[in-house]
């Protein structure tokens, strides 16, 4: 069975790399219960995907233009049930193409972004150093988080009478800014992607706040460079990070897809920052990354299993559930 | 391949019915009126332009689906697009929380950008630029799509009306056969905000703004009135609140201070009120110049209080039967009973 896996995001949101990330660990086993099949016939999108961070750096950004799509053969083993051999087929693109999509609207609507509406899930992508408002008249406050969250390691603690893992489905609501905070605007990036997924849900005929058939079209959205948050953010949840920098997103999901369907990660594909030579060096001798999100229990679980973001958009909760 | 039917009463091009599958087994091989087109070359157009929807697109989205539409009249350069603005902003970071509704979907994101900028560029100082002015080419809507926070599951289309102030006061002086006809939205609103520049009203030039203002609720009142619809309300917003301190907030007081600064307008609402128009005046900062806007989620949450009010049948309760044939029916409990 084929599934269609699309990525949105805008340029620089970490599309190359957290494929690049995921790929390497399906080749290296690390991927949990997803595992690759067979090799593919044609290896060259991943030997692209891959070559940079094998010697621990970035992979270049997608140029202009320019785009490629790949199929895996894959197999799912879940904790419980029969395993399931599925086809993925995944598409990166260059991130501008979203937002000249947005600017120009006469001729962006190509064939390809028409196919990518037609996917079983969709992975948003933006990164939070990324997220900055426009300032208005003056320096726009930083917005102060919380108090810190508990932390679960992912599998361990069984403290609610629901499995571990599974995950928090409403998301924190976005707290009152204080009367002299000044106005904040929203970054393009927001608008374009919620314009994308207008579209999408224009081309699958989905009227304005009709969700979709539960399960058949999973929205995973993914702040990619989570380890580049500020440290008292990462403490907190990714669902409560975007809902107090990108409001208007999470409301425009909230009203258009299940609860159940939305789902919010911080992700760090290489787990630090390559570009800092202390660390490349950690990352060759070790490589890898993590994921976070927050369960029903209020605490925030991290796994290492990159391709759980993947996992969950095409099984759901089941996928989340403990797994050695 | 597109599917064109001759026969008008088929829906089956639009996933419908065939209006003679009594007499086919399989009408999409067997009809005659079926017609097969070639598909035309797909363009890549995206599905809509994001700009301000004109009064075609409206009139279409209004087929597709109810819509409610606001018109947001009043002089020029007092405030009218920065109130739009400011709404979208609101919503945007999530600080609508008195407003009932929160952000579905828009039409007109692009629109909203551009403008979003704008105000980002403003230095906060010079009036009435925070905003380029309203073009008066054309009558554009930008549209909000709104979903209600209860676990009601619709979704509202709100169509907002930024008429330019040079239009409007043209339609004020002259209604003339033209001008009715480029304003005959007016008759299909669902609400009005009048903005009145609450610095203006009270600097040199208060008495003409007085005058000119109430020309404009005389033309909305009698808009009101003509279309039969007398639950249509009309919000008049004293924008810039934020440079004028002094001004009350309560829609009574601000009522009393209208009386004695602008008293044409004044007399005008009484008119209104007369008709058994709803009438409201808030105190509206849309863009302060520091810290946080005001008056913007109370002014919209009494128009769609309005506009988005779902009648109900008034409540019957059937009366109890006398005893001894009642014990049964006495131990009834309607579920909107406190």
């Amino acid at each position: 069975m084929t599934h269609r896996l699309a990525l949105l995001g805008g340029p620089e949101s970490g599309k190359t790399t957290y494929l690049g990330a995921v790929i390497e660990a399906l080749e290296t086993g690390t991927s949990g219960s997803l595992s690759l099949a067979q090799t593919s016939t044609d290896n060259r999108p991943l030997e692209r995907l891959t070559e940079s961070l094998l010697d621990g750096h970035y992979p270049q950004r997608t140029a202009k233009g320019g785009r490629f799509s790949f199929d895996l053969a894959l197999t799912y083993r879940p904790s419980e049930g029969p395993q399931q051999d599925i086809e993925l087929s995944v598409g990166d693109y260059d991130g501008e193409e979203v937002e000249r999509l947005f600017r120009e609207r006469g001729d962006g609507w190509s064939p390809e972004w028409r196919a990518r509406a037609q996917s079983s899930a969709l992975l948003l992508m933006l990164r939070p150093d990324a997220i900055i408002p426009l300032p208005l008249l003056q320096r726009a406050r930083r917005i102060e988080p919380p108090t810190p969250r508990p932390r679960g390691r992912f599998g361990e603690d069984p403290s609610t009478v629901f499995e571990p893992g599974i995950a928090a489905g409403e998301v924190p609501p976005r707290r009152a800014a204080a009367p002299d905070e000044p106005l904040r605007i929203p970054i393009p990036t927001v608008l374009t992607l919620i314009e994308l997924l207008q579209f999408i849900r224009k081309t699958r005929d989905l009227a304005p706040a009709e969700c979709p058939t539960p399960g058949t079209l999973r929205i995973g959205v993914i702040l990619s460079a989570w380890d580049a948050v500020d440290p008292s953010w990462q403490s907190r949840s990714p669902a409560d990070y975007a809902s107090q920098h990108v409001h208007l997103l999470v409301d425009f999901l909230w009203s258009n897809f299940h609860t159940d369907d939305v789902m919010y990660f911080g992700l760090s594909s290489t787990g630090g920052n390559l570009a800092d030579p202390s660390y490349r060096q950690r990352y060759l001798g070790n490589p890898g990354g993590f994921v976070e999100w927050s369960d029903v229990s209020g605490s925030v679980q991290r796994s290492s299993d990159l391709a759980l973001p993947i996992r969950w958009a095409l099984f759901g909760d089941a996928a989340m559930r403990h797994d050695p | 391949m597109k599917r064109v039917c001759l026969n008008p009463d088929c829906t089956l091009p639009e996933g419908g019915v065939c209006a003679r599958a009594g007499e086919f087994s399989d009408p999409l091989t067997q009809c005659p009126n079926l017609v097969r087109e070639e598909a035309e070359a797909e363009n890549n157009e995206a599905p809509w332009s994001g700009l301000h929807m004109s009064e075609s697109d409206a009139e279409r989205l209004m087929y597709e689906r109810p819509a409610r539409v606001l018109g947001i009249v009043g002089p020029t350069s007092a405030g009218k697009t920065c109130l739009i603005v400011s709404l979208f902003l609101q919503l945007a970071d999530g600080q609508c929380q008195d407003l009932a509704y929160r952000f579905a979907s828009s039409r007109s994101l692009f629109a909203l950008h551009e403008k979003c900028n704008e105000v980002g560029k403003w230095d906060g100082q010079t009036a009435g630029e925070a905003v380029s002015h309203t073009s008066l080419d054309l009558i554009g809507f930008i549209h909000i799509g709104l979903r209600p926070r209860s676990s009601e599951n619709r979704h509202i289309d709100l169509l907002l009306c930024d008429v330019a102030g040079e239009q409007f006061s043209r339609f004020t002086s002259h209604a003339d056969e033209a001008s009715q006809q480029r304003m005959a939205f007016l008759r299909r609103c669902d609400g009005f905000v009048l903005v009145v520049d609450a610095i203006d009203l009270q600097g040199p030039r208060g008495r003409h703004l007085d005058a000119e203002l109430a020309r404009m609720a005389g033309r909305l009142v009698d808009t009101i009135v003509a279309s039969g619809r007398r639950e249509v309300p009309i919000a008049v917003m004293l924008s810039k609140a934020d440079a004028v301190p002094e001004l009350p907030r309560e829609s009574g007081a601000l009522l009393a201070l209208l009386a004695a600064r602008a008293p044409r307008l004044s007399t005008t609402l009484k008119r209104a009120q007369s008709h058994q128009i709803p009438l409201e005046v808030f105190a509206v900062a849309a863009i302060p110049r520091t810290g946080q806007p005001f008056g913007v989620q109370e002014c919209f949450g009494y128009l769609l209080s309005h506009a988005d009010r779902q009648a109900r049948w008034p409540r019957w309760v059937p009366p109890v039967p006398e005893s001894p044939s009642s014990s049964f029916l006495a131990m009834r409990v309607w579920r909107d009973e406190p």
